[in-house]
C-alpha cells in the first residue's frame, strides 16, 4: 500500500464498460478511464456524475471497490446498492455510456503497522472500500481475517469475489440467519477473532454508523488501532463546500478530504453540535 | 480576452465569471482541477471575526432541480484566513473578493476593517443574506433601513470596493438596492440561496441538521433573473448575478437582464470546469455574433 498522502484528483470522462446486476438491489459498475490516475490507495473514493442529463445536479461519492491501471487500460469498479435517485440512475446506465468522474479522492486506509494482524470488518455495503484493502493485504502476505456481515444472505454480494482473493479467513454473519455463519451482527465476531491471534491487532472497518461506533468502542476500550471509513452526503468532494463534516475531537472535519478514513479514536459520534 | 473585460467599481476583471461565495472554499481546494488565473475573480468563503463551526450535519440535500444547504457559514475565521488562506489566493493571478459577515453591525465593521488592512484583497463582499445563521445574515438585508445603516458604516470602514450581497426574499427589492447604492455600495450581488427545507418521511424529521437551509441551483434561476433585472433597472451600480447558472447561456441571460458579472455556485459541484466552460462559451458566442465587447450585451434586454 502507498503512503497516506493527500489525493490529487483528476476530472475525466470515463465510459461504462460493465454494469453488472448483483442480486436484487446491487450493481457493480466498471468505468474505463481515458488515462491512468492515481496513485490509488484502498479507501479512497470517486465522485460520479452522469454526463448527459438525468436531472441529477450533484455528483455522488462512491468508494473505489477495485481498480487496475496498466498497459491493458485503466478502470475503476464501484459496488453500490440502489438507495435513491442517484443510484437508481447509475444502475440504469448502459455499456458505452459516458460518465464524468473525479478521482481519486480523499485519504485511504493507512498501512498495516509492521508485525500486526489485520481484522477487516464490513457491514453490508461497507465491504466496498474494504475489498481492495483485502486484496492489497493478501498480496503483501499480511496476517488477515475478514468479518463480513449483512442483513441477509442475499446482501452478501461480495462473497464470491472475496473467496477468489485467495486463502483468507472469512467469517460471516447475517441478521436474519439466512447466511452460512452466525445469526446476528458482525460485531459479535470481533472479540473472538481479536483474542485468538497472538500478534497485535489493527482493525479496519466500514459499515453503518451504529456498527462503526460499536467497533470503535470495542477498539477504544482495548487500545486497539482502528481505522474506519465514514460516509456522508457531499457536493464538491474536494473540501470546498463543507457539506460532509463529521464531528471529531478536533471539531468538525471534512469527510471528503480529511477522511473518509479516520482513526476511530478521533470520532466523537456526536452530530448534534452546531454553532 | 479583452472582449470579455468588465468593470465592477474600481475593479477591472478580465472576464465576468467568478465563483459564488461558499462554493469554492478558499480557492486552493480547486487548484488541482482548474487554472484559477483564468477566472474573472475569486470570491472566498464568507469570513467572520472568529472561526465558525457551522451547523450540524446533514448539511446538504439534492432536490428537484436544485440543492439545499445548511452549512451555517462554517469558516476558519479572520486570523487563519489572513495567515493560511490569503497567501495562496494572493498568487492566483486573479482579483480576490473576500466575502464576509458578522453577527452584529459592530462585527461586520471590525471584519471589514481587518480585511481592508490585508495585502492582496481586491474587494469586499458583505453577506447580508445568509439564511443559515440564527443571528446576522439575512436579518441585515431584510429591509431598506437596515441595509442603508450597515452599508453606511461599512463604507466608512474600508477603502476597498464594497459589494453588498442581498437576498431575493424581501418585500421590495427596489427600495433595498436604492438604499445600498445611496450609502455608497460600489456593487450589489443578487441573490443568495432561497430559504427552504426538506422532510424525511421515514423518520418524520427535517432532512437537514439545521432544519432549514438555502435552495440553490437551476430551480432558483428564474427568481434570481427577476431580482437582477429589477435591481439593474433601478440602480446604476453594477450588479453581480448569481443563482442557478449552469452554463454560458444561463450566464448570458443574467448579463442580458443587466448583470455586469456572474457568480457560479452549485454548478462548480456538478462540474468543476463549469466556470472555464462559461468563459469559453461567452467568448465564442460574442465571436459568432460579431460583438467585440461584452458590455454591449449587458442590459440589452428588449421590452
Amino acid at each position: 500500500m502507498k503512503k497516506r498522502a493527500m489525493s490529487n484528483p483528476a476530472y475525466l470522462k470515463g465510459e461504462i464498460i460493465a454494469n453488472k446486476r448483483m442480486g436484487f438491489l446491487y450493481h457493480r459498475l466498471r468505468i474505463a478511464l481515458p488515462q491512468p490516475i492515481g496513485p490509488i490507495t484502498p479507501g479512497q473514493f470517486a465522485m460520479l456524475s452522469i454526463a448527459h442529463g438525468g436531472g441529477m445536479i450533484l455528483p455522488r461519492p462512491f468508494s473505489i471497490h477495485n481498480f487496475e491501471q496498466g498497459e491493458r487500460g485503466s478502470w475503476l469498479d464501484f459496488l453500490f446498492k440502489i438507495v435513491g435517485r442517484g443510484t437508481a440512475q447509475l444502475a440504469n446506465l448502459s455499456i458505452g455510456s459516458p460518465i464524468r468522474i473525479l478521482a481519486p479522492m480523499g485519504k485511504g486506509f493507512p498501512d498495516l503497522p509492521s508485525g500486526y494482524q489485520a481484522i477487516i470488518i464490513a457491514g453490508g455495503m461497507g465491504i466496498a472500500p474494504l475489498f481492495p484493502l483485502i486484496v492489497s493485504l493478501q498480496a503483501a502476505h499480511a496476517s488477515l481475517s475478514v468479518l463480513y456481515g449483512a442483513k441477509s444472505h442475499d446482501d452478501l454480494v461480495c462473497l464470491p469475489a472475496l473467496r477468489d482473493v485467495g486463502d483468507i479467513g472469512i467469517n460471516i454473519t447475517t441478521e436474519d440467519g439466512t447466511g452460512e455463519g452466525e445469526k446476528g451482527f458482525v460485531t459479535q465476531l470481533l472479540k473472538h477473532e481479536e483474542e485468538k491471534g497472538e500478534a497485535k491487532t489493527a482493525i479496519y472497518a466500514c459499515g453503518p454508523e451504529p456498527m462503526l461506533q460499536s467497533v470503535s468502542d470495542y477498539a477504544g476500550e482495548r487500545n486497539i488501532r482502528c481505522w474506519i471509513s465514514i460516509e456522508r452526503w457531499m457536493a464538491c468532494g474536494v473540501g470546498a463546500c463543507l457539506s460532509c463534516v463529521v464531528h471529531t475531537t478536533a471539531g468538525y472535519k471534512r469527510v471528503c478530504c480529511d477522511g473518509p478514513i479516520f482513526d476511530a479514536t478521533d470520532i466523537t459520534w456526536r452530530n448534534d453540535v452546531g454553532s | 480576452m479583452s472582449v470579455l473585460k468588465v468593470t465592477i467599481g474600481a475593479l477591472e476583471l478580465q472576464n465576468p465569471v467568478m465563483p459564488a461565495a461558499g462554493t469554492f472554499g478558499y480557492g486552493e481546494e480547486y487548484a488541482p482541477l482548474i487554472d484559477l488565473s483564468q477566472l474573472g475573480a475569486i470570491v472566498t468563503k464568507g469570513i467572520s471575526l472568529a472561526p465558525q463551526h457551522g451547523n450540524p450535519p446533514p448539511r446538504i440535500w439534492e432536490t428537484q432541480g436544485g440543492m439545499l444547504n445548511s452549512i451555517g457559514l462554517h469558516n476558519v475565521g479572520f486570523e487563519i484566513f489572513a495567515q493560511e488562506k490569503l497567501p495562496f489566493l494572493r498568487q492566483c493571478g486573479t482579483p480576490i473578493i473576500v466575502n464576509f459577515f458578522g453577527h452584529t453591525s459592530h462585527e461586520y465593521v471590525e471584519v471589514a476593517q481587518k480585511l481592508s488592512a490585508l495585502e492582496g484583497v481586491a474587494a469586499l463582499e458583505a453577506n447580508l443574506s445568509c439564511p443559515n445563521i440564527k443571528k446576522g445574515g439575512i436579518h441585515f438585508g431584510s429591509n431598506a433601513q437596515s441595509v442603508a445603516n450597515i452599508t453606511k458604516v461599512l463604507k466608512k470602514s474600508t477603502h476597498l470596493p464594497l459589494i453588498i450581497k442581498l437576498s431575493s426574499q424581501v418585500s421590495n427589492i427596489k427600495e433595498i438596492v436604492i438604499a445600498a447604492e445611496g450609502e455608497g455600495a460600489h456593487a450589489i450581488t443578487l441573490i443568495n440561496t432561497v430559504p427552504a427545507m426538506a422532510v424525511d418521511l421515514d423518520l418524520m424529521k427535517p432532512i437537514l441538521g439545521g432544519i432549514t437551509g438555502g435552495l440553490s441551483g437551476p430551480a432558483i434561476k428564474p427568481i434570481a433573473l427577476k431580482a437582477v433585472w429589477e435591481a439593474a433597472s433601478t440602480v446604476k451600480v453594477p450588479i453581480m448575478g448569481v443563482g442557478g447558472i449552469m452554463n454560458y447561456r444561463d450566464a448570458l441571460e443574467f448579463l442580458v437582464v443587466g448583470a455586469t458579472a456572474v457568480q457560479v455556485g452549485t454548478a462548480n459541484f456538478s462540474n468543476p470546469r463549469t466556470m472555464l466552460e462559461i468563459i469559453e462559451g461567452l467568448e465564442s458566442f460574442l465571436n459568432q455574433r460579431g460583438i467585440n465587447n461584452i458590455n454591449e450585451v449587458i442590459g440589452s434586454l428588449k421590452q
